[in-house]
């Protein structure tokens, strides 16, 4: 536990951290090493995330939960991160990464779905046992499966899945009976509630926005931090400044244009994260008359990207279902799309060609 | 106030339109090339379309909103690819949007699959001429031997756009603009620039090529190598291979032919005998190349030159690999400025007219 109580939260925002927040690199044994041993002011956020996390969690009526997957020996670190970062970290949930090599369960060392799922679930009790039912947005990645499991945590704190379905379904996922057994166990102890509100999944792995159509408008693939703030700026979770700051951080750390900005804005609106009013409002009113000026947003600029921003169909965006997901179809399709991005990467340089296709083009500028 | 500070990845990256209209099945052919090279931030790009099945496209495949644009055109695509008047019609009514791009200085080139006739008709009613230029020949790359000093199998030919016959001043002129697009896009220096004619003499073919010969022979700016029969293209003896619309439009169609008939008479000898599957076999490798070398796929586009912006016209068949190869070869041109190139070629050398009178 990280944080004393404070006044009753409107919101919880819970993320993950790798891939999410940070940039991580997994698919290479370096990335890993580098992961477990870099200090915590060499750690590296995702530009925008770390504005659009700092903003949102300096609102007070708002609570931070972090899980990870992240060994529980970097704890220090990642805390140490944060507080360079001057984010306030309510609660952060480690994978005890030594206790399963100890009973010799190396499959849960690689799962997610049970440890993850297990996780929020004791987050949610530490938060009810505060009085603390607010509801939550939840933050992952197209990494893993972080997709599934904040629709499958969802479901199961509104009791839409049953004890006997969500046993079947965490079988399925590869986790071990006793894993089952203490996750049924905290189902048990939840009051009936439908806590989460969104789940943003950003998407840092070049997945297509339709790989996340199987989750019914439950989920909402983001492409940067911007398109995030925009979207809870439209559910009033967000504010003109968290907006400044998020755009700031990106232009400077993110090498993101004015034109990029607005590609990005412009995208958010075409797909339904925000409306055109909000959007034209932010290009016309807002961003010229902040810091985003020094990074090229002039008034004229910001006056067109509005004109661009009015002409841009809105899609029609069907409120999401409340139906329970097809989980076990869901894993196997998710496990199918990590297994084929893995048997890519190390094809890539046995194929001729399929290197080039993955890899980034020569650049003719260079 | 202080001027706003310009993005470095701004400035240094061209922007490059996309007609959605053309390709092997619109939208999708040109939205999976556009999400392609946007991932690869090779290029800023926009999508000329209908914004609705745009980005119906785009949410199926991987690609980055902040190298991507949408201008949406409330033109619908057309059913069916082989519906001729439906195609031109979309074309006709979505081209001047991506022509005005051009026009308005919101891209630095233009990239379609478009029906060329409709390109042509929309460039000369939106887009000023190059000063000097008369016409817009169309070129076109087609395979040959491979030369010293040359990095690849391939010469320019132009015009093929199958408009019509051209004057000796316009053979004159694609001779200039042909010898300065090589000069740009191979970085050969010196391009060889050849007539395609009846035969090799300065007196063969036609009176307009004997005067174009002679114009030539003497004209600065350009390395003229004489005449080319029909028969020498494939050896690779110029760089670049100046017809008149007519000759050139049938050459191409030719050789596009002939491509598909030995790919066509390979697969009927694979079907028939297993010896000769065998041997096909054996030979997979030339038969590769030969069919990579040959395909308009590798190529992408060819440029409509004569224009004062860049146009590069795809294959109308062109699927995601041709048009993202075209986007490829805009940002080439666009970066080592193409256009300028062009414009100094024609002012140094004075107007075709004078060259032919001299």
């Amino acid at each position: 536990m990280t944080a004393a109580a404070g006044p009753t939260p409107d919101v919880v925002y819970r993320w993950d951290l790798d891939k999410t927040y940070l940039q991580t690199e997994f698919s290479t044994v370096r990335g890993l090493l580098q992961a477990a041993i870099e200090g915590p002011h060499r750690k590296r956020a995702i530009p925008g995330m770390r504005a659009l996390l700092k903003a949102l969690s300096e609102a007070t009526d708002a609570r931070v939960v972090v899980v990870s997957g992240s060994p529980t020996w970097l704890r220090r670190r990642i805390l140490r991160m944060f507080a360079l970062h001057t984010i306030r970290c309510d609660r952060l949930v480690l994978k005890d990464f030594g206790a399963q090599v100890r009973r010799g369960r190396l499959r849960a060392i690689r799962n997610q779905v049970g440890y993850k799922l297990g996780a929020h679930l004791e987050t949610r009790l530490w938060l009810t046992a505060r009085g603390e039912a607010a509801p939550e947005v939840c933050f992952g990645d197209d990494a893993e499966v972080d997709a599934l499991v904040y629709c499958l945590y969802a479901d199961v704190c509104a009791r839409r899945v049953s004890a006997p379905r969500l046993a079947r379904v965490l079988e399925v996922c590869g986790c071990y009976p006793d894993e089952i057994a203490t996750i049924l166990g905290r189902v048990v102890q939840l009051e009936r509630h439908d806590p989460v509100r969104r789940v943003f999944i950003h998407l840092e792995g070049n997945s297509p926005p339709a790989r996340f159509g199987a989750y019914r408008g439950r989920v909402v693939a983001t492409f940067n931090a911007l398109q995030i703030a925009l979207d809870l700026a439209t559910q009033g979770l967000c504010d003109d400044r968290a907006l400044v700051a998020v755009a700031e951080e990106l232009a400077v750390l993110g090498d993101f244009g004015p034109e990029a900005l607005a590609g990005s804005m412009e995208d958010a609106v075409r797909r339904g994260l925000c409306g055109p009013a909000l959007a034209c409002r932010v290009a016309a009113e807002l961003f010229p008359h902040t810091a985003m000026y020094d990074a090229g947003w002039s008034e004229a600029f910001g006056s067109r990207v509005a004109l661009r921003l009015e002409r841009s169909a809105t899609a029609a965006v069907n409120p999401p279902g409340t139906e329970v997901l097809p989980y076990e179809q869901l894993f196997a399709s998710e496990h199918a799309f990590a297994r084929a991005r893995r048997l890519a990467r190390a094809a890539a340089g046995r194929i001729p060609g399929l290197a080039e296709f993955l890899a980034p083009v020569d650049d003719p500028w260079s | 106030m202080a001027q706003p500070r310009k993005s470095a990845s701004a400035a240094a990256r061209p922007t490059i339109a996309i007609d959605t209209y053309g390709g092997a099945v619109a939208p999708r052919a040109a939205v999976a090339a556009a999400a392609q090279t946007a991932r690869h931030a090779v290029a800023r790009i926009i999508l000329v379309g209908d914004a609705g099945p745009i980005q119906d496209q785009l949410s199926l495949l991987a690609y980055d909103p902040a190298w991507l644009r949408v201008v949406h055109v409330a033109v619908k695509y057309p059913r069916h690819a082989d519906d001729v008047a439906a195609v031109l019609d979309a074309a006709r009514a979505a081209l001047p949007t991506a022509i005005s791009l051009l026009r308005d200085g919101d891209a630095d080139a233009l990239v379609t699959a478009s029906p060329p006739d409709a390109v042509r008709d929309a460039v000369r009613a939106g887009l000023p001429m190059l000063q000097g230029a008369h016409t817009l020949p169309l070129a076109a790359v087609f395979p040959c031997m491979p030369r010293p000093g040359r990095t690849e199998p391939l010469a320019l030919l132009l015009d093929v756009s199958g408009a019509r016959t051209a004057t000796a001043d316009e053979l004159v002129e694609f001779a200039l603009l042909g010898s300065a697009y090589a000069r740009v896009v191979t970085g050969v220096e010196s391009p060889a620039v050849a007539l395609l004619s009846t035969g090799l003499a300065p007196e063969d073919g036609p009176p307009e090529v004997v005067a174009a010969h002679r114009a030539l022979r003497n004209l600065a700016g350009v390395r003229f190598v004489g005449n080319l029969r029909a028969t020498d293209l494939a050896r690779g003896q110029a760089d670049v291979v100046v017809a008149d619309g007519l000759v050139g439009h049938t050459v191409r169609g030719l050789l596009e032919g002939l491509t598909t008939m030995t790919v066509e008479a390979a697969r009927y000898a694979w079907r028939t005998k297993v010896a000769w599957r065998m041997a096909l076999r054996l030979l997979s490798q030339g038969v590769g190349m030969l069919k990579t070398v040959s395909e308009f796929q590798e190529y992408g586009g060819a440029p409509l030159l004569g224009c004062d912006h860049l146009v590069l016209l795809a294959h109308a068949d062109s699927a995601p690999p041709a048009l993202a190869n075209a986007i490829k070869l805009a940002t080439r041109c666009t970066s080592r400025g193409l256009t300028s190139a062009l414009r100094s070629a024609l002012n140094d050398s004075g107007t075709p007219t004078s060259a032919v009178g001299r």
